[in-house]
């Protein structure tokens, strides 16, 4: 027992301990820290999947699937989907309501028509619409907060129904970035900046003109089709590339536009009643893609493998009915029936491969936490010779003088260890905030940092008249530390700050904040396990010393 | 070069090393040879002392002369040549050893028991025996335990560990060699002793301190503390008054003498006779070899 006597006091008497814990600890959050953000980004994008498009996505891109609704009926009734929906996608040119003036800005844009019911019940629709009352949680300088209920109540029905409802009139939704009147303020809030006039450029209240070429059919040379549609709210889905480009419309607008609508099929050869050329049936309305929701709990992959059996049964079906115009074959037609997964797989597989990477580097800090252990133990051991000699000639065993070191790296890698995690998990919770304050440091870290440097100098200046040296150059190293700090926040305060979290780089536009449970527990059992690796070979030295060499002389 | 002699000494009578089985502490025949670089430094040659139970005796001799060397052969911090080094007989020292242990001459195999010497063909060991056991026969843990528990150490620079308190210091040999279980039931019962021993020797009011706090004097009486604590059967004391001056000198070695008096066993090295002659006996290392000195009293 005479162990933790020792291995405490030599842990407490000393500085040295206590600095190889914080180095061991910085190591640990250094690794839970990025192993955590870059999870948590995976994480990200594979739950952006289901909020934006669902598990399944059957497609079948430019002519569309006919008769879709027999087909979302089929997927339906399957055990394993709880719900599907039809989408037609296409590409438009947006022309925005700014600036003030004739000319008009316009934008490129994705644009979906959907049924919004529908689709809400598939993927995540009705949470990423963005103007809605706001909640208990939104921060008191929301913008939200400054438009009154009776605004924002409408404006989120209209956006769940995809129509203005006091017209109306088919609305659209769009992306909350695709208008740059809109600006993401540190706290991840949006603001649309103001007019010269006075009230800002806020979307809902406005009206946008989206203009698509028709591509279905293909030998037909079609019109640009534009409609006007008032805006009705936006979405924020959080990942960027989507919230910068795409809008949402309602289906039969988009179906209209696209020429994906209902028809009648002609013979220009056969004249009618009339002298028109003659119906002979219907071209059923499209839809470039389906998606599908798995219940919950069912696998993606499980459900495709149904979705797959479930089309190849449907079309066969319009086929043995002859239909006039059948849906294309799953084998050999080109219709692609994906998981979300499978979809983003280019995307999601490099980053999981560099995770793996930063996982492996990383773990060479373990072998720093083992370098600094076994250092500062050798510099104890060394000059605990004379200690463990006298414990020698009281009794003490080999082993229980290598039992005192081993102990001691224990505290030091499980303290680190805990210390590690502690500052990893502050951090990362806050990784937002720290963020947001590189980018827009606030003013009170430069009278925080500039008051520091000023105190510290003072007291060294204080203590130094004492004519001792250590206090000098502590004092002078803190102080140039503190102004180092201040120079660095005034030049981020003039520079604008930073932004190292681009979100038209990173896709989303939040870091994310949640711990990876399992990195942190692995990398904790590494810190202690190497910590104690590094207490092995001077434990085995000072069970070695020699007494008597070790007490010969004082 | 010297040789090292721990072969046969047909010379050596038998009765030379029998008080080893009635002695309490004895050295027969010790060799301990130093090496510097590739020379031999022959310190002790042959060493013989028996220190009887209850005795009191005084070692002196010059400096260099092997003084704290046979100390530390006594308390096992160190081991003789017979169990270090190859001897020329022959006779590998796991041999040596594993004979001792089942008391026989590794040479004849005669049945030799305890003894160091074998009465049939005269082999001699070099070894220390406590109350007649050779030291070197004992397992690793008994020697932990013979130094923890039979033996007590005093230094001439007090070795005290400077970041434990006087208290802890003296506790520490009671807290060697205790099991987490019995740490719990028995610290209170240790830390009494180590208390009770402490404020004998005056040092009552130091509890707390620090030994880099505290005087030489106050230093040795904490060692002596210590050295005392699981109440030993055997003290060695190096020059326990070597650092001190005259009066304080005096005042440890009236602590001695006290303990002395309640029946503790003592050898105790010095170069100076005029500390010698506080004990029962004096011997001297001369050549390597102990030499009888007249009585002190006598
Ligand atoms: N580890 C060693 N290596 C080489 N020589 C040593 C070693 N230890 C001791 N010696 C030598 O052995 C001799 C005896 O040393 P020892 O310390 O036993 O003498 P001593 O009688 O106690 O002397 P003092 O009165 O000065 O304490 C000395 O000459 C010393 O130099
Ligand atoms: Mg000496």
């Amino acid at each position: 027992m005479y162990h933790a006597l020792l291995a405490n006091r030599y842990l407490t008497s000393r500085v040295i301990p206590m600095v190889a814990v914080g180095a061991v600890a910085l190591c640990v959050a250094l690794v839970i820290i990025v192993v955590s953000v870059m999870t948590g980004f995976l994480d990200m994008v594979r739950s952006s999947g289901r909020t934006l498009m669902g598990d399944v996505i059957v497609a079948y891109p430019v002519n569309g699937i006919p008769h879709y609704e027999r087909l979302i009926a089929r997927i339906e009734a399957l055990p394993e989907a709880k719900a599907a929906t039809p989408v037609v996608d296409g590409w438009g040119l947006l022309r925005m309501p700014y600036p003030v003036g004739r000319r008009k800005d316009t934008k490129s844009v994705q644009f979906w028509a959907i049924e919004p019911a529908g689709f809400a019940r598939v993927t995540g629709y009705d949470d990423t619409l963005y103007w809605r009352p706001p909640t208990d949680e939104v921060s008191e300088t929301d913008f939200r907060r400054e438009l009154p209920s009776e605004v924002l109540e409408p404006v989120l029905e209209d956006g769940r129904t995809l129509r203005d409802n006091r017209s109306g009139k088919p609305g659209i939704v769009l992306g909350v970035h695709v208008s740059i009147a809109n600006e993401r303020q540190s706290d991840g809030t949006i603001r649309p900046i103001r007019r010269q006039r006075g009230d800002s450029w806020w979307m809902p209240g406005y009206q946008v003109t989206l203009t698509a070429q028709p591509t279905a059919g293909g030998t037909m040379l079609t019109q640009p089709k534009s409609v006007i549609f008032p805006v009705v709210n936006e979405f924020f889905s959080g990942v960027y590339l989507i919230d910068e480009s795409r809008v949402m419309i309602p289906l039969d607008v988009g179906q209209e536009m696209l020429h994906l609508d209902e028809g009648q099929i002609i013979d220009d050869q056969q004249l009618d009643d009339l002298g028109m050329p003659k119906v002979i049936g219907i071209d059923p309305a499209r839809a470039t893609m389906v998606l599908v929701r798995a219940v919950d709990g069912v696998d993606a992959t499980a459900l495709r493998r149904q979705v797959e059996t479930a089309y190849v049964a449907f079309q066969q079906e319009l086929i043995d009915e002859g239909a006039l115009v059948p849906p294309p074959s799953y084998i050999s037609g080109g219709v692609s029936i994906k998981t979300w997964a499978e979809q983003q797989a280019k995307f999601i597989q490099p980053i999981e491969k560099e995770r793996e990477l930063m996982r492996t580097l990383f773990s060479l800090v373990y072998l720093v936490c083992a370098g600094l252990v076994l250092a500062i133990f050798w510099a104890i051991v060394y000059e605990k010779t004379r200690d463990i000699g006298i414990l020698r000639s009281i009794g003490a065993s080999r082993l229980g003088i290598s039992w005192i070191f081993l102990r001691y790296g224990l505290v030091i890698g499980v303290g680190g260890a805990v210390f590690g995690l502690g500052l990893a998990y502050l951090i990362v919770r806050n990784i937002n905030t720290i963020h947001g304050a590189m980018g827009d440091p606030p003013t009170e870290l430069i009278y925080i940092t500039g008051g520091l440097a000023l105190t510290s100098l003072l007291i060294t200046i204080v203590r130094s008249l004492g004519g001792r040296l250590l206090p000098m150059v502590l004092g002078v190293l803190v102080t140039v530390t503190f102004a180092l700090a201040f120079v660095g926040v005034v030049m981020l305060k003039r520079a604008g700050g930073v932004v190292i979290w681009d979100p038209s780089v990173y896709y989303f536009s939040r870091i994310p904040n949640e711990v990876d449970r399992q990195a942190a527990v692995i990398t904790m059992i590494g810190a202690v396990l190497f910590s104690l690796i590094g207490a092995f070979l001077p434990a085995a030295q000072a069970a070695d010393v020699d007494p008597v060499k070790a007490l010969r002389y004082e | 070069m010297s040789e090292i002699r721990v072969a046969q000494r047909p010379a050596l009578a038998a009765t030379d090393t029998e008080p080893a089985t009635h002695s309490l502490l004895s050295a027969v025949e010790l060799y301990k040879t130093y090496q510097l670089g590739r020379i031999d430094v022959p310190v002790l040659k042959g060493a013989t002392l028996h220190v009887k139970q209850g005795e009191w005796v005084a070692v002196l001799g010059a400096s260099g002369s092997g003084k704290s060397t046979l100390l530390h052969l006594f308390g096992d911090l160190d081991q003789p040549d017979s169990t270090t080094r190859k001897s020329e007989d022959g006779i590998p020292i796991s041999k040596r050893k594993r004979s001792m242990r089942r008391g026989v001459c590794p040479k004849c195999n005669y049945p030799i028991g305890a003894s160091a010497v074998c009465t049939d063909c005269g082999y001699c060991f070099g070894e220390v025996f406590f109350e007649g056991t050779p030291l070197s026969s004992m397992s690793r843990r008994q020697r932990d335990q013979y130094r923890n528990k039979s033996v007590g150490f005093v230094f001439q620079f007090y070795h005290l560990l400077p970041e434990l308190t006087v208290l802890e210091n003296t506790v520490l040999p009671g807290l060697v060699g205790l099991s987490r279980w019995r740490y719990y039931r028995q610290i209170g019962q240790l830390r009494a002793r180590a208390r009770s021993v402490l404020e004998s020797f005056g040092l009552g009011p130091r509890l707390k301190h620090r030994p880099r706090e505290l005087s030489g004097g106050e230093r040795q009486r904490v060692a002596m503390a210590r050295a005392l604590m699981n109440q030993p059967k055997v003290l060695l004391a190096d020059e326990p008054t070597g650092n001190l001056d005259e009066m304080t000198g005096e005042e440890i070695l009236d602590l001695i003498a006290e303990q002395h008096r309640d029946g503790l066993t003592i050898v105790m090295v010095t170069h100076d006779p005029a500390i010698a002659r506080r004990a029962d006996r004096l011997v001297q290392l001369h050549d390597g070899r102990i030499q009888d000195l007249p009585d002190a009293h006598g």
